[in-house]
Formats: structure tokens, C-alpha cells, sequence
């Protein structure tokens, strides 16, 4: 058989003829009339994403003030923009922090509030120049308002991704949302075969120029993402885990508020949910056939993010028909999963763009320029860091035999605000000044009563910046050292403070 | 019925609980409970014919009785229907046949679990 143009395809489209599915349906659709008869008959496959997107953003141009200004810092409902650009632009990241609301209001909020219609506080500052003499601005400004409201995304539609677990015995909050302990949960994101870059594996229709739908608007690939990564394991031609990536530009001014959404990840920080729709032009066989991917084909790793380290280790391989029955065995047990892109709203967008398409509203336009291979690069630190081992002091030891008045004489005879309990097989518990305080005031007399015993620790090679986010979450002023089973050492809080100064 | 007792300061140490069983026969299947010095709260099923007789003799000692419904709410439209409260959660929130998140109040045990877990904060706890 002859290979269909995109044109053609564009002038079916325009006559309203064109066969349109999205890429749930044309599964069953192939299944049915098999694949010889289906590329004559199919010109478009759908896909669909709605997920938490941090790589993304809006650049923005707010126009003269009378007197003009030169803004060097820029607010919207005090989330900072960057302004190292000219006088009166400014890209706002979604990432970005509220000054007075923290974690809860953010840069994706604003672009969030800006598309609904809402008024925002535009306030900015500058040093005031022989050009531009204000130095101050505040004032309410609407989308309307703004001449150019552009959103700019580096990294979006990420082709596959890991999902997450969490080891230890305590929660923890990340970007992959709440990890239970002890494997209690994997959360995972992506919305598997209906996945945009997941139905084109290769990129044969996808690159610099195409069109898409942005947050329900017209917009365009411009380049691949970054972090783009060709280079990774695969099952037949799925990545397993993370690999491509868009940089997709569109016009918020068109955008549809129901496909963009300000978020919050508990602890962790906010972002923007972007939903995203891509066509793929049956142009041949081969295109149709990636648009035939089940969850069941698409792989990826659990992983635990317990560990805070590039390199976290793998728990096991999973299948996104897995993840998606709501239940995954890790050790033996069933841990229950969530997704974290909606799948329904990922839905929607893939029929939107079916409708827009049969209707003639949306011609495709292919890519002028494929997205480049590439490789993720690690970043290298070069300098030598400071470890744990390198900062750690002696510490003070008594033996689980001790009295606590042998405790309260060594902290003060050694100075020290710690001292740990050993055996002879190693920690069994800590005592700090604060725990004698309140040890004094609840009239406990015994060493058991008193000491910590679930001591969080260190190791002479762990990185000073994970030893102190743990002092720093689990509210404590020392970490004890341990090598071999052995404690060698400790490292303080006050000792942190004073290296970083 | 599903009602959530909150028990003030100066009752918290009472056997309350004991004395509605025991006076008015009613069958009380604690789901959550959360006591201190300060406060208490408890999440219950109660069952019985003189339920409404238990209730009544609860609010004279101080205990503010409230139906489950009446302190979570759900806000449907608002919900994208992401799913990361889903693993979360031990019964009440969970995924319809076209993968919109549904929530049935009556089956919420107040564990407050989907609260950090919602990107969007669409749940809130009185």
C-alpha cells in the first residue's frame, strides 16, 4: 500500500471525513478489522495527558507604565517572576513559591487564576534609571490586560515514567505525592496507552513544529524537552521508565481552565496539572502499529524513594496494566496504587481533540525538524564535597549498664549536649541535655525511660546536606555516626551551621 | 448510623461510652478513635433501637454528636480525578468505570489520610 501524505490527510480532515479514534479505541478498533484494512480506513490516533507538569511556565509582557519602569523583580499575588529580561517581561515558573502563602499558592496558581478570569496583583520594583525613572508598581491586572501571555513549558508529556515507594517506616511527601511506609503505597504518573509520546515510541510523527493541544488551545512542539532521553532500556520500542520529552510553547489568552490546574504537593512544593493532546497521522503501517501499545506492553520501574539519591534503587519491574488494577505486590504484600495524572480528564482531552479534528477545526501540521537523540547527563560536582565523616566530632559513650547521674556527669564534664547508649553490639539508644531537662521535670530516674531509642544516624559518607535535611525533618540537633555496626563518631546540627556559614 | 462524638476536656475521662451500651442497648462499633487529656474524638457506627435515646443522653453530658456527612465535604467539580488519594484512602474515595474519583461520605472514616494527599484540596474536614 501505497504511504498517506499529511496533506491528504488534511484535506479529508477539511471535507470532514476524516476517521478519527482516539488511542483507548482504536485497540479494539484494529482487533476487530485488523491492521491491513484499518491504515486504509484511519487517518488520526488521538492521545492524552493531564498530569502535574513542574517544567513549565508563562512568559509574560506587561506593557508601559506612565512613568516607565525597568522592573528588576516582579510579583503576581506575591509569586516571584524572573526579570532578567527586558523592562517590562518576565517569565513566571509554576514551581515558584508564594511569599506569604508558602505551599499552598504558587506559580501555577497564579497562571491557574489568570485563565479563570481572575484579577492578579502585579507588583514590581526597580532601580530606576535615566530611561526608566519609576521604581515602584502595584496594581490588579487581568489576562486582558497583559499584551503577551506565552506558556512556555521545557519539559512536558514525559514518555514514560517511574513509579514510587517508599521503604522506610516513615512517610514521606514527594513529588510522586504521599509514600506510605513499609511499601504501604506506589503512586505512579503518566496515563499509559492513551500516553502521548508512549504512541510514538520513536518520534516517526512527533518533533519540532507539530501541533497540539495545550490546555485547550492551539499549540506546538518546539523542540524536544529537556532532560530528553533516547538512550534508555526498552521492551521492544517502549522505554521502560522516563526517556522523551516536549518543549511545547502555546498562547494562555486561548486556553480552557478546565485542562490547566494549580496544584500543591504536600511538602514538597506546587506545580501545574497541563493537559495535553497529540494526533498521530496514520501515515503507514508502522505508525499505526505504536498506536496499538496496552498498558500491558508498557513497563517501568518501582522505585524507592526512601533513598535520597540520584541513583534510587529499584524494587521491581511493573507493568502499567498492574498498576493500573489498583494493586501491586512488592515483598508479598498488595500495595494499593494511584495514579497521579487523571486518566479521566486525559480522556477528555484525547475525545476533544477527536471532535475538533472530525469537525475540521484542527488541521495537523507535521513536524519541519525531528527531535534530536540525546542522553540525560548526570551532573558532576567537581570540587571534593564534605562528608558526614569529615565534619563528625567524638562522641561521648556510656555503656546500657549506666545510671542516668553517670550520663548527666559525663555531658558535663565533656561539654557536649549528647551522649549515646551502647552494648556491645553496637547504638542502643541516645540521651540528649533536653532529654535530662524533661527528665528532671517528669521526675524519671531511670536510663531505659529516658534515652531515644529509635536513633536516627548517619555515615562517615553520607552527604552533609541529607544528614541535615534529616535533623531538620525529625526536628533533632545530632545524628550519630555509624560504621560497621559501630558508632564512631557524631554530627551536630550546630557543626552544619557553622561549615555553612 | 455513622456519627463522629467529639468529647470536651471535662468528660473525656467519663465511661460514657460503657453508659449508653449498657442504657440504652445500643451496639456501637468504634471505627477511629483519637483520646488525650485535652479532647477526644471517635468515629462510630451505632445501631439499636433506642439510638436516638443514646444520642439525646450523649449531648446532656457534653459530648457533641455530628453525622460523618456533616464534616467532610467533597467538592466533585473541583476534582480532577488524579487518583493520588486513592492508595490513601481506606474505603470512602475510589475510581468509577470511566476513572472519575467518586466519594461516599458514609464509608469516610475522618482519617484525614486524603487530606495531605490532594493536589488540588478538594476535601475538607470540618
Amino acid at each position: 500500500m501505497k504511504p498517506k501524505t499529511l496533506d491528504e490527510i488534511n484535506k479529508r480532515i477539511k471535507k470532514g471525513d476524516a476517521v478519527v479514534l482516539t488511542a483507548d479505541e482504536i485497540i479494539d478498533f484494529v482487533d476487530e478489522i485488523g491492521v491491513e484494512k484499518a491504515v486504509k480506513e484511519v487517518d488520526v490516533v488521538t492521545t492524552g495527558t493531564f498530569g502535574a507538569m513542574c517544567s513549565s511556565g508563562v512568559f509574560l509582557n506587561f506593557g508601559h507604565s506612565d512613568p516607565p519602569i525597568k522592573m528588576s523583580r516582579v510579583w503576581l499575588n506575591n509569586v516571584e517572576a524572573y526579570t532578567g529580561l527586558a523592562a517590562v517581561d518576565a517569565y513566571l515558573g509554576v514551581t515558584q513559591l508564594s511569599e506569604d502563602k508558602g505551599f499552598d499558592y504558587g506559580g501555577g496558581h497564579v497562571i491557574e487564576d489568570l485563565v479563570s478570569g481572575k484579577e492578579v496583583i502585579l507588583r514590581a520594583e526597580a532601580y530606576g534609571t535615566d530611561c526608566y525613572p519609576r521604581k515602584k508598581i502595584e496594581t490588579p491586572i487581568s489576562l486582558q490586560d497583559i499584551n503577551q501571555a506565552i506558556m512556555f513549558n521545557p519539559r512536558n508529556a514525559y514518555q514514560n515514567y517511574n513509579a514510587a515507594t517508599n521503604s522506610t517506616d516513615k512517610t514521606i511527601y514527594t513529588y510522586m505525592g504521599v509514600l506510605l511506609p513499609n511499601y504501604g503505597n506506589v503512586t505512579y504518573a503518566t496515563t499509559g496507552q492513551l500516553s502521548p509520546l508512549l504512541n510514538d515510541p520513536e518520534f516517526l510523527t512527533i518533533g519540532v513544529g507539530t501541533k497540539i493541544l495545550l490546555c485547550g488551545a492551539e499549540g506546538y512542539v518546539i523542540n524536544e524537552g529537556t532532560q530528553h532521553n533516547t538512550k534508555v532500556k526498552r521492551k521492544g520500542k517502549i522505554p521502560i521508565g522516563p526517556a522523551g520529552t516536549l518543549m511545547v510553547a502555546g498562547d494562555l489568552k486561548e486556553m480552557d481552565p478546565k485542562y490547566l490546574r494549580g496544584a500543591t504537593f504536600y511538602r514538597y512544593g506546587t506545580t501545574l496539572y497541563v493537559g495535553i493532546g497529540v494526533p498521530i497521522p496514520i501515515l503507514n503501517e508502522e505508525s499505526l502499529r505504536n498506536t496499538l501499545i496496552t498498558n500491558k506492553d508498557i513497563a517501568t520501574n518501582i522505585v524507592d524513594y526512601s533513598i535520597p539519591s540520584r541513583s534510587r534503587p529499584s524494587i521491581r519491574e511493573v507493568t502499567y496494566a498492574e498498576l493500573r488494577s489498583g494493586k501491586v505486590e512488592i515483598d508479598g504484600r498488595a500495595a494499593p496504587t494511584s495514579p497521579l495524572s487523571s486518566l479521566y480528564m486525559a480522556r477528555e482531552i484525547a475525545e476533544d481533540l477527536k471532535n475538533m479534528i472530525e469537525k475540521g477545526d484542527f488541521l495537523l501540521q507535521g513536524p519541519i525538524k525531528g527531535l534530536k537523540d540525546s542522553e540525560f547527563k548526570p551532573l558532576q560536582i567537581k570540587k571534593k564535597e564534605t562528608r558526614v565523616g569529615d565534619l563528625m566530632k567524638q562522641v561521648a559513650k556510656v555503656d546500657i549498664g549506666a545510671e542516668l547521674n553517670d550520663v548527666v556527669k559525663l555531658l558535663v564534664k565533656e561539654r557536649v549536649d549528647h551522649v549515646v547508649i551502647v552494648d556491645k553490639d553496637g547504638l542502643r539508644g541516645i540521651v540528649t541535655t533536653w532529654d535530662i531537662t524533661k527528665a528532671f521535670f517528669e521526675g524519671l530516674r531511670r536510663l531505659e525511660e529516658v534515652m531515644t531509642k529509635e536513633v536516627i544516624v548517619t555515615s562517615p559518607e553520607e552527604s552533609v546536606d541529607v544528614a541535615a535535611r534529616k535533623m531538620e525533618k525529625y526536628n533533632i540537633s545530632g545524628l550519630p555516626v555509624i560504621k560497621e555496626e559501630k558508632v564512631v563518631g557524631i554530627i551536630t546540627s550546630s557543626v552544619i551551621a557553622e561549615v555553612r556559614k | 448510623m455513622k456519627l463522629v462524638f467529639d468529647f470536651p476536656k471535662e468528660v473525656v475521662d467519663k465511661p460514657i461510652i460503657t453508659q449508653i451500651i449498657k442504657k440504652f442497648d445500643v451496639t456501637v462499633n468504634i471505627l477511629r478513635g483519637k483520646v488525650d487529656k485535652d479532647a477526644g474524638e471517635l468515629v462510630v457506627d451505632i445501631s439499636g433501637e433506642r439510638v436516638d435515646e443514646a444520642i439525646q443522653y450523649l449531648r446532656t453530658t457534653g459530648v457533641v454528636v455530628m453525622p460523618i456527612t456533616k464534616r467532610v465535604f467533597f467538592d466533585a467539580d473541583k476534582c480532577i480525578s488524579c487518583g493520588a488519594c486513592i492508595s490513601l484512602c481506606p474505603n470512602a474515595l475510589y475510581f468509577d468505570e470511566n476513572w472519575k474519583i467518586q466519594f461516599d461520605d458514609n464509608k469516610c472514616i475522618l482519617c484525614k489520610a486524603c487530606i495531605k494527599a490532594c493536589p488540588i484540596q478538594v476535601i475538607r474536614i470540618k
